[in-house]
């Protein structure tokens, strides 16, 4: 085999990490919904918001394998500690809020993972959940910080960049939302390329392999989820500032639950399956609450039962079949068909 | 010289049933040695505990002269104890040539690392894809490893125990599930590791054992029955009674 072969089969594996040209559409797509459809951008900062949290779950279950349905918990952890930060300590600057909800999602997950990486599958699962329900009773007691099941109101955002500020019209809140969710895809479109970000995927793939070729594990799994922990409180300290309000919904189950559908819907392991998931979900929720605002799960539940049966992978996968001839590159291919002739 | 491996006097039971029965064990730096025993004799316990993939129940276990008896299984692998398993152990759904080259970045210690590496990366892709080459898998390097053969899963997985450069490489049995059209392939594999790695294999082909060994340890019901060389091997009786029965081999 002749070195330049070898280079271009070199290329076509270290391709795989560089930006592609589709990469393009959420962005212009966001930027589009700004400047066409002013009346969703209310709408819209939500479904950025929740991208983000999604994202966090994606590189829990779609990357390091590790199924849990207590996420919320550092979604609520990061939304009640960025909430109390501008209520009860009156420091009210944005990327202050989202600094400090970051940091106690990350101190929460670590915390939890330490307890919870323990185990594997099931086990790990109900840990997740009782450890999730264990922090929303507390906050739930707590109501003289967090207003218990009130919810904790009165929190007044100071303008962005001292400049801006959160108007009703949702302009600053879409922008803003927009540029976390920017920040956190270009994080993890950089860590997941990295060797750790490399190594999780393996661990995924078979843990005992990568303990073969002598990982540690434990402290891989406990660095990712206390990363997916942390972006969990991030997107939870942006919905808390965007809404101005956290409630007890925050650290739920059904907000976990939500979330993991919305993968599903999307697609697992992908990073663009939140993107696309996301507004899928809010979408159908819109559009079938609307024609019976009691039953519209059921709709959902039917299109989920169709996803899993039919179409594992969600909507971003269908899209992968359908363009997955155009994946390998014209070069690579005919480098490889001349290699094996 | 010092022992690369050593155990002495190594139990392990499970309940009242003993699987490893006092075992003391020596590996040379470039030695070729064979396991070999009975079914059920307490081979793949014996590497486990080796490994640290298992706890012993008392004994101790050596590495290059240091106890590491209560270290676990991958920082054994860091110290230079490297395993192949009896069932591929592979990432099947990442290339024939990510899953080598995380080994040669893990082997390298920056497999933890959650910077952009992309030169240390690519010359990680390009020390896997020559080894690969040396072993017939460069033209399948960009597959899926669930897309190979069985035979040369089992091929990858010898080559991604390569990549580590072991001091110490223990093969369990490599050649179990090889067609015959890919095993002179794995006969060659093995030949071609360095000379100063203490290699311990498992096998139950008897040709490559005798082929391959210089050293032979026999276990039955979790004890050593007798070592020798080859030859020796042969023609104990004892080892003719319990393990190659009336046939002979070799």
């Amino acid at each position: 085999m002749n070195s330049s072969l070898k280079a271009s089969i070199i290329d076509a594996h270290q391709r795989r990490d560089r930006l592609h040209p589709y990469e393009v559409l959420p962005w212009l797509t966001a930027a589009l919904i700004f400047f066409l459809f002013p009346q969703f951008l209310n709408l819209g900062a939500h479904v950025l918001v929740t991208i983000i949290f999604v994202l966090s779950m994606d590189l829990l279950i779609g990357y390091a394998g590790i199924v849990t349905l207590g996420h919320a918990a550092f979604y609520g952890a990061g939304a009640y500690a960025a909430g109390i930060l501008c209520v009860s300590a009156g420091i009210n600057e944005p990327f202050t809020g989202l600094a400090v909800g970051t940091i106690v999602g990350g101190v929460v997950g670590i915390l939890s993972g330490l307890m919870i990486l323990r185990t594997r599958g099931l086990a790990l699962l109900i840990l997740s959940l009782a450890l999730l329900l264990l922090l929303q009773e507390a906050a739930n007691q707590a109501s003289a910080w967090t207003g218990g099941a009130d919810g904790l109101s009165g929190m007044s955002m100071a303008p962005l960049f001292g400049k801006y500020r959160f108007g009703l019209d949702g302009k600053v809140i879409y922008l803003y939302s927009l540029g976390v969710l920017f920040v956190c895809w270009l994080f993890l479109r950089m860590l997941l390329a990295t060797p750790f970000g490399r190594s999780v995927v393996g661990i995924r793939e078979n843990a005992v392999r990568m303990a073969a070729i002598g990982a540690n594990v434990r402290r891989r799994e406990l660095a990712i989820f206390t990363i997916a922990a942390a972006m969990a409180g991030l997107a939870g300290a942006l919905a808390a500032q965007i809404d101005q309000f956290v409630s007890l919904n925050m650290l739920s189950f059904e907000l976990s639950g939500m979330v993991l559908v919305i993968l599903a819907l999307g697609g697992v392991s992908r990073l663009y399956g939140a993107f696309l998931g996301t507004p899928v979900f809010f979408i159908a929720q819109d559009y079938l609450s609307k024609d019976n605002p009691v039953y519209w799960n059921f709709w959902l539940g039917l299109l989920l039962v169709a996803i899993v049966l039919f179409a594992r992978g969600g909507v971003l996968g269908i899209l992968a079949r359908g363009f997955g001839r155009m994946r390998l590159q014209p070069a690579a291919s005919s480098a490889l068909s001349q290699a094996r002739s | 010289m010092t022992a690369l491996l050593a155990t002495q006097a190594l139990c392990k039971s499970f309940g009242p049933l003993v699987v490893t029965d006092h075992v003391d064990f020596v590996l040379w730096p470039g030695a070729r040695h064979a396991l070999i025993g009975p079914n059920g004799a307490g081979k793949t316990t014996f590497v486990n505990l080796l490994t640290g993939n298992l706890r012993p129940t008392s004994g101790t276990i050596s590495l290059l002269g240091e106890d590491v008896t209560s270290l676990s299984f991958d920082s054994r692998v860091r110290k230079g104890l490297v395993r192949t398993f009896q069932i591929n152990q592979l990432l099947m759904a990442l290339s024939v040539l990510e899953n080598v080259q995380l080994a040669v970045l893990e082997r390298e210690r920056v497999g933890s690392r959650p910077l952009p590496a992309v030169a240390v990366q690519r010359r990680a892709a390009e020390e896997a894809l020559d080894l690969l080459e040396a072993f017939g898998l460069a033209e399948v390097a960009l597959d899926r490893v669930a897309t190979l053969p069985y035979g040369r899963q089992r091929l990858v997985e010898v080559v991604v125990a390569m990549a580590m450069r072991p001091k110490v490489l223990l093969l369990d049995e490599p050649a179990a599930g090889v067609p015959p059209s890919d095993s002179r392939k794995m006969m060659e594999l093995i030949g071609s590791l360095p000379g100063d790695m203490a290699v311990l294999i498992i096998e139950h082909d008897m040709d490559l054992v005798f082929r391959f060994a210089q050293e032979i340890t026999v276990l039955a019901q979790g004890a050593v029955l007798c070592q020798g060389n080859p030859g020796q091997i042969v023609d104990n009786p004892l080892v003719r009674e319990v393990y190659l029965g009336t046939q002979s081999h070799g």
